[in-house]
């Protein structure tokens, strides 16, 4: 079988139920769970806290071993070691050696992988700058702080440049910035073809990066689905715009009623979001040089994660035009969010393209269909009215 | 690694304290024995203790949860532990070495001081500071002698009135009857005894060692026993040298005698003259025998202190490479404390293997009755299935005694404890710890 067309997880009625000393049947972690995530995608398992995600995650990586039911990880039972070499892995808590500086503890792991000393030392290097702790790299992991440490963790999942990572509440303990540069990290992760999974309760996080998700309750699936689709309220349609005087407003609740016989139900300035406006101000200290003993802020994702790899060229291109294509018309809802790594995908898509222009791309045999199938255009009130709208709004975002 | 600094401190106490506390002894030679003694035996407990405390490496990072991040990594289980193994293995080879060295500055110190007097002297050089062979005296085969005796009773009717006897019981009887009176020695008189194979330099400069315990019927007014001991051939175109002793009775007693008393064919005579009762003193004319499970022993030569220091520690190495088996394979199952206990029993039972066998062998002839004796001895015997008996590669005693530690009895403990027992054990380690789950439940 193409290995292409084998999911990257797949799981058969996974269940897990812990025992207590006795061997009686204590509590049952995971209760049947069927998921699968597709090569590409960033699939996020989200629950409230104790649902069975970290459960689920450490199952997938052979540190549980399930009661009953099958998984398969690449094909492979996660207890085949081979198959690591292909992994990512970021605990929810980063559990390092102590006594090791950073560049030690990249080196440790990268040992691991059996990565020459050379591509190691380049390789821990980028990454260090990538998590912004490259003047930190002397100083024993120990006396990190919690976000700092997490850093390192998610420096160490990228050391061997992994087709499939697994992301366990990639956030905790992350001040907004991390947060933020987690995310693009995802996001730019995805567009280089590599597939994820993160588990999650914070759902904004959930919600800016994943494509599709699985909702845990009491170990047991309860939804499952494409987030857009989850998210889409069909019955309602936002516009946003630059700031309208009372007039205008008026005229578009008028041409609404006589067109479409509906009620605008709530016309306001759009609230910003707090990470946007914390964003804003960290970044303008940042410029006039504030000194912080901190994590600086990082740098972008090191060029040998997913370049290494000439085999999986194409379909890096396809999914990451696909998604261009996707992330434009949830850019119609959300206006408002910032957008930073709009950019770099572009230049990267273009970089790769040479000639087509990316959309063009999406029409052609794809490895996800599910995605390809969802439907992409909402449904519009006065397309005239909207049209005219978008236009000013798409100018203001490339201002 | 404070543990590791905290041991080399002992070390250095151990080293330069003890030598210095010890220079009040009575003679060099005792105080070079007592410093061995305690050295070697604090170096091996310490090293144990530490092996122990160790491996707690392997709990701890289930514990730390660092185990998580590693199994996560392409790194098979077993490499794990091996690795754990190896590293604990490593670091106890490598304090064992400095303590070798150690300990024989410390020895080569204590000898620099100055002797009680010349006897002290050549008792060092010839009896503590080496290693020497010791050759046990067996009795001759008697088998023949045995028979002729029976023959000649049988033809002199002696078996005339009794109906039925077994020949072969009887030879055998009357072989005993002659080894006891060739071990016995009656006043006044002389017995020679031969040792075969004695293969050292022979050299008037250099010495070697009768070992002797001598037992009597009546016990002396002053318990002690006056005789003569001849040594050398002159059959054999050996030197002849006469050694008077005046030895307490039943103890332990050892002469030297100058090398060259033995023949070319490595043979040795040595004749032993009853003198009592002693001319002029009060004595009874005592009876002397050489019980068989006291047997003498011709001690001489055949290697350098520093080379027999090497094979006991290499011995000692062998039960701490078992022991970092055992403790890797523990705190595999378990967490630290648990194992910690485990350890330390399978420590303690391995020690005293000697003891306990003979305790529980004792128990189960005469000890308590009915269920309770069979199922204590059933559990010691499944216990010593897996405890290793370190105790009988224990070498200590056997150096500072200036004997050798034989190259053959290191082979053998290499062989029975590291191939065997340590194979097995981590084997066991890597498969347990293969299905065990890294992770603790946590919902």
């Amino acid at each position: 079988m193409d290995e292409r067309q084998i999911p990257v997880v797949q799981t058969a009625g996974l269940t897990k139920i812990f025992k207590d000393f006795w061997r009686r049947n204590r509590v049952a972690a995971v209760n049947d769970l069927n998921i699968e995530v597709r090569r590409g995608e960033v699939f996020g398992l989200l629950g409230p806290n104790g649902s069975g995600k970290s459960t689920t995650i450490k199952m997938l990586l052979g540190l549980l071993y399930p009661t009953r039911g099958r998984i398969a990880i690449f094909g492979h039972p996660p207890t085949d070691v081979a198959v690591k070499s292909r992994i990512g892995f970021l605990p929810e808590d980063s559990y390092l050696y102590r006594y090791l500086n950073a560049r030690e503890t990249l080196d440790l792991y990268g040992r691991l992988f059996k990565l020459p000393a050379k591509h190691r030392d380049d390789r821990i290097e980028k990454l260090l700058d990538m998590v912004g702790l490259s003047t930190e790299g002397k100083r024993r992991v120990g006396e990190y702080s919690k976000g700092m440490a997490r850093r390192i963790g998610l420096a160490q999942a990228l050391i061997n440049d992994p087709e499939f990572l697994i992301l366990d509440e990639p956030t905790a303990g992350m001040d907004p910035i991390g947060m933020r540069q987690i995310k693009n990290v995802i996001r730019e992760l995805a567009d280089r073809g590599k597939t994820i999974l993160l588990s999650s309760h914070l759902l904004a996080d959930v919600e800016d990066v994943c494509d599709r998700v699985c909702i845990l309750y009491g170990g047991q699936q309860r939804a499952e689905g494409p987030i857009n689709e989850l998210l889409r309220q069909d019955d309602r349609t936002q516009i946003t715009t630059e700031r309208l005087s009372d007039s205008t407003i008026e005229r578009v609740r008028r041409v609404i009623r006589e067109t479409e016989n509906k009620d605008v139900i709530q016309v306001a300035p759009p609230a910003d979001r707090l990470e946007a406006v914390f964003m804003r101000t960290v970044e303008q200290a940042q410029a006039a040089n504030i000194v912080t003993a901190g994590a600086k802020s990082g740098g972008d994702l090191p060029d040998f994660i997913g370049t290494e790899e000439p085999t999986d060229l194409i379909g890096t291109l396809v999914s990451a035009a696909d998604r261009e294509v996707h992330k434009v018309t949830i850019e119609q809802v959300h206006a408002s969010k910032p957008k930073p790594e709009e950019e770099s995908r572009k230049k990267l898509i273009a970089s790769l393209t040479d000639e087509k222009p990316p959309a063009s791309l999406s029409t052609q045999s794809t490895p996800q269909p599910a995605i390809d199938e969802t439907p992409r255009t909402k449904p519009v009130a006065d397309q005239a009215v909207i049209d005219s709208l978008l236009k000013q709004e798409k100018d203001d975002s490339v201002g | 690694m404070r543990i590791a600094v905290i041991f080399v401190a002992v070390l250095l106490i151990l080293v330069v304290g003890l030598p210095y506390s010890l220079r009040h002894e009575d003679s060099v030679s005792s105080a070079v024995q007592t410093y061995l003694s305690l050295a070697l035996r604090l170096v091996g407990f310490l090293l144990a203790l530490l092996t122990v405390f160790l491996s707690r490496s392997v709990s701890d990072e289930i514990a730390n949860r660092q185990i998580l991040m590693l199994m996560a990594k392409p790194l098979p289980r077993w490499q794990f532990v091996l690795g754990k193994f190896c590293g604990i293995v490593l670091i106890n080879m490598s304090l064992l070495a400095v303590s070798g060295v150690g300990i024989y500055a410390g020895a080569s110190l204590l000898a620099k001081m100055t002797p009680r007097d010349e006897l002290d002297a050549s008792r060092l050089q010839e009896e503590v500071l080496t290693a020497r062979h010791s050759i046990e005296l067996r009795p001759p085969d008697f088998t023949a002698r045995a028979t002729e005796v029976y023959q000649e009773r049988v033809d002199g009717g002696g078996y005339a009135n009794v109906v039925d006897h077994d020949p072969e019981v009887e030879k055998e009887r009357m072989s005993r009857e002659i080894e006891t009176r060739w071990r016995t020695v009656l006043p006044m008189q002389v017995r020679t005894f031969e040792f075969e194979n004695v293969r050292c330099e022979r050299s008037p400069d250099k010495t070697l060692q009768i070992k002797y315990k001598p037992t009597v019927y009546r016990y002396p007014p002053d318990e002690i026993l006056r005789c003569l001991w001849v040594a050398g051939n002159p059959d054999k175109n050996t030197p002849v040298y006469y050694i008077d002793r005046r030895d307490m009775i039943t103890r332990y007693h050892t002469f030297s005698v100058p090398t060259d008393a033995v023949a070319a064919d490595h043979s040795l005579r040595i004749e032993f003259v009853n003198q009592n009762p002693y001319k002029g003193e009060p004595q009874y004319a005592n009876t002397v025998t050489f019980l068989p499970d006291e047997p003498m022993q011709v001690l001489f030569t055949v290697g350098t202190f520093g080379g027999n220091l090497f094979r006991l520690l290499s011995l000692v190495a062998c039960r701490l490479i078992v022991l970092t088996a055992f403790a890797i394979f523990m705190t595999c199952l378990f967490s630290y404390p648990v194992a910690c206990l485990i350890s330390f029993t399978f420590l303690a039972m391995a020690t005293m293997a000697g003891y306990l066998e003979d305790a529980v062998f004792y128990f189960d002839q005469e000890g308590a009755a009915g269920v309770f004796r069979t199922v204590t001895a059933y559990v010691y015997r499944v216990a010593f299935l897996v405890v290793p008996r370190f105790s009988h590669y224990d070498g200590t005693d056997v150096l500072v005694d200036g004997r050798n530690v034989t190259l053959r009895w290191v082979l053998q403990g290499v062989g029975v404890l590291v191939m065997l027992y340590t194979t097995a054990i981590m084997a066991f380690a890597c498969i347990m710890f293969q299905r065990r789950e890294v992770s603790e439940a946590s919902v």
